[in-house]
């Protein structure tokens, strides 16, 4: 898949875009057979540096541009791992490894959005719209997406077809379709008023027969008790395979949730995560130290926890990750980098064509640079 | 032109919006005057004064007045009067309003110059206004449901804190819109299980008296040292160091609710309310009621 798909496939269920673009993605109808087909998107928020976690180091200008930031050719002290001769992995996603050598890992480097801007709240809202430019876009791709997917009417009315870690919708999933949300890390458990029973029964009275709120209610009750089934499910075997504690680090709790959730129950299609902090513009450090390296460590951990809890259902899950934009090939004087454009995106899972980093890699070549700083997507 | 005026299918290219903007170059302001009413400015140095042609006519090359004279035109396009006409409709009747009310307001919008006042009487005073299938059929938005709840209940309001929050987690924060063309007040922007059951959490809290809405939190303590008259150079010795919190409020009143909000709230809702007796959830029960989060 070229980057140019993969941003059409992105965007494809816009209502703009749904009649005028032609790929496979909006070819689906309803009258086509179920997907079993499960997405999960994770967002790297705060504009990752794919430089240094898919390292491009045949690139003279890499080291030239970076001189204490620099991740090590494949074989020197703390290097990168290599992946396929051009490009190696940052050491701290060494975990990862694994589904890369099975196939199950890609990476589409030197990606981006169509719209360049430069600021991280625009960036979101294009990555999150899946409309760049087009500011109007009221709600997110996913939810979109969520409308159209091919379903059997059991999947399409399931409370929690899609789940979002968090307890506030983000941009990506607001809309019309139904999202069951679960709280990240230990308030995920934390009662709710309507979990005691007085009280559901008390508004489970007044919603009764309302048309389309009663349903709505339901809807939200089942989808509660769903996530506090699944949960539960999960933690022990999350304990039981880190000596008795839950993850010290939300993010693999969350993500291990949502992959037993998924396994659990067909009907859960769609997931979100996001994970903060990659705005690296001091300190981001070598391949050993600093920022980057103490934020990828535990991210890498929770990745590879997010495939694992799947088990089964991992054969027919796509996990993408995705970042808003990428950062400047040169290092700042903090030892850090700034807002950029193209970045690398991942792709993982049993449908992916992994073992390969995928797309036209334009170079570093200050000739081939965006605005003479960054990798160009376009 | 495409948010506020024409309207999305108004008839406009893409090169007549960037034709408009070369239209506005040079126009600006003087930061230093922010505050005042004159900050505007017009750079003649900056403005193109190359040849356009808008919206099909050949544009006058006279500086300023290009974009006066655009701002007359947009603002006297059937398309604008229809687009305006029809939002005012979608907020006061009906998610999808019907056309005849749209186009009779247009006609009012295109007769008066645009005068709102006028345009917003003819929408009063029309049959679909009050229709059974319209009236008091809008699901409020978050903004109108939390507001709602604490008119319909009487609260003071000391602490806006809780509001704000609750209006975070229900998707909508105050100025917060990401969009230039601000919130939907659609139903199917807003309507879905978890929002629900935000505002049945919500208002739950603020049913038994535990959202400390009226609650002063004196926050200029901490974000404003010179608030209250006290000295520049000196803290006085006495000011505590945690916000200063009265009680929680009592319960909110169930009946004096429903007398407040009358025929808002259904017979057969006020009958399911009273069929399961009396509970500290009552007020919540109307307040969270499906009736109530219309509007």
């Amino acid at each position: 898949m070229d980057r140019r798909a993969f941003l059409q496939a992105l965007s494809w269920s816009g209502t703009a875009s749904l009649a005028s673009t032609c790929n496979a993605w909006a070819l689906v109808s309803s009258s086509q057979a179920a997907s079993t087909r499960r997405l999960i998107v994770v967002f790297m928020r705060g504009a990752v540096d794919g430089l240094s976690l898919v390292v491009p180091y045949n690139e003279a200008n890499y080291y030239r541009q970076r001189s204490t930031i620099a991740i090590g050719k494949p074989g020197s002290a703390n290097g990168t791992i290599d992946l396929d001769g051009q490009f190696g992995l940052h050491p701290a996603l060494a975990p990862l490894m694994p589904f890369w050598k099975e196939g199950s890992l890609a990476f589409v480097h030197a990606a981006g959005s169509a719209d360049p801007t430069r600021s991280h709240f625009d960036g979101q809202d294009n990555i999150e719209s899946g409309t760049p430019g087009n500011k109007a876009t009221q709600d997110g791709w996913l939810n979109r997406l969520e409308g159209a997917i091919p379903a059997t009417e059991e999947i399409r009315s399931a409370p929690t077809r899609a789940v979002s870690i968090g307890s506030i919708l983000p941009r990506i999933f607001k809309g019309r379709n139904s999202v069951a949300t679960i709280a990240s890390g230990a308030t995920a458990t934390r009662p709710t008023v309507l979990d005691r029973p007085s009280v559901r029964r008390a508004f489970e009275a007044v919603y009764g027969d309302d048309t389309r709120m009663g349903s709505m209610f339901a809807n939200y009750v089942a989808a509660r008790s769903d996530v506090i089934a699944a949960i539960e499910q999960a933690d022990p075997e999350m304990m039981a395979a880190n000596n008795g504690a839950v993850s010290t680090y939300a993010f693999a709790t969350d993500a291990t949730r949502l992959g037993a959730f998924m396994r659990r129950d067909p009907r859960v299609q769609l997931g979100f995560l996001a994970v903060s902090g990659w705005d690296t513009h001091a300190s981001q450090g070598d391949a050993s130290s600093g920022q980057l390296a103490n934020l990828l460590s535990p991210f890498a951990r929770g990745m590879s926890a997010l495939a694992r809890s799947l088990g089964p259902v991992y054969a027919d899950t796509t996990i993408a990750v995705i970042s808003e934009f990428g950062r400047t090939v040169a290092q700042n004087g903090n030892a850090g980098t700034d807002h950029g454009y193209g970045n690398v995106m991942w792709l993982m899972g049993g449908p992916v064509a992994g073992g390969k980093v995928h797309g036209e890699w334009p170079g570093l070549d200050d000739a081939a640079l965006h605005e003479g700083r960054d990798p160009s997507p376009w | 032109m495409e948010l506020h005026t024409l309207g999305v299918d108004g008839g406009y290219t893409q090169a007549d919006v960037t034709t408009l903007a070369r239209m506005l170059t040079g126009w600006s302001f003087d930061p230093r005057r922010a505050e005042n009413d004159d900050s505007f400015r017009f750079f003649k140095r900056l403005h193109d004064y190359g040849h356009k042609v808008w919206l099909g006519k050949t544009v006058p090359v006279r500086g300023l007045a290009e974009g006066e004279w655009a701002l007359d035109v947009l603002a006297s396009s059937p398309a604008t009067a229809h687009h305006v006409s029809y939002e005012l409709a979608q907020y006061f009747v009906a998610d999808d309003p019907p056309p005849e009310l749209v186009d009779l307001l247009a006609q009012r919008f295109l007769a008066t110059g645009g005068d709102i006042r006028a345009i917003l009487e003819a929408l009063f005073k029309s049959p679909e206004f009050r229709t059974a299938t319209s009236f008091g059929q809008k699901f409020k938005t978050p903004y109108q449901y939390v507001i709602s709840v604490v008119r319909a209940a009487g609260i003071e309001i000391k602490n806006v804190r809780p509001l704000l929050a609750a209006m975070n987690r229900m998707g909508m924060p105050l100025y917060g819109c990401q969009s230039p063309d601000g919130y939907k007040n659609t139903e199917d922007v807003w309507l879905n299980p978890d929002a629900l059951a935000q505002r049945i959490s919500f208002v739950s809290g603020v049913g038994l008296g535990r959202s400390p809405i009226s609650t002063v939190i004196d926050d200029a303590l901490d974000s404003d040292p010179y608030a209250g008259g006290t000295s520049r150079n000196s803290a006085p010795a006495d000011v505590p160091q945690q916000p200063v919190v009265s009680a929680v409020a009592p319960p909110l009143d169930v009946n004096a609710i429903l007398a407040t909000v009358g025929d808002q709230i259904s017979a057969q809702t006020r009958a399911r309310i009273a069929a399961l007796g009396p509970s500290p959830y009552n007020a919540a029960q109307v307040l969270g009621s499906p009736d109530f989060m219309r509007r």
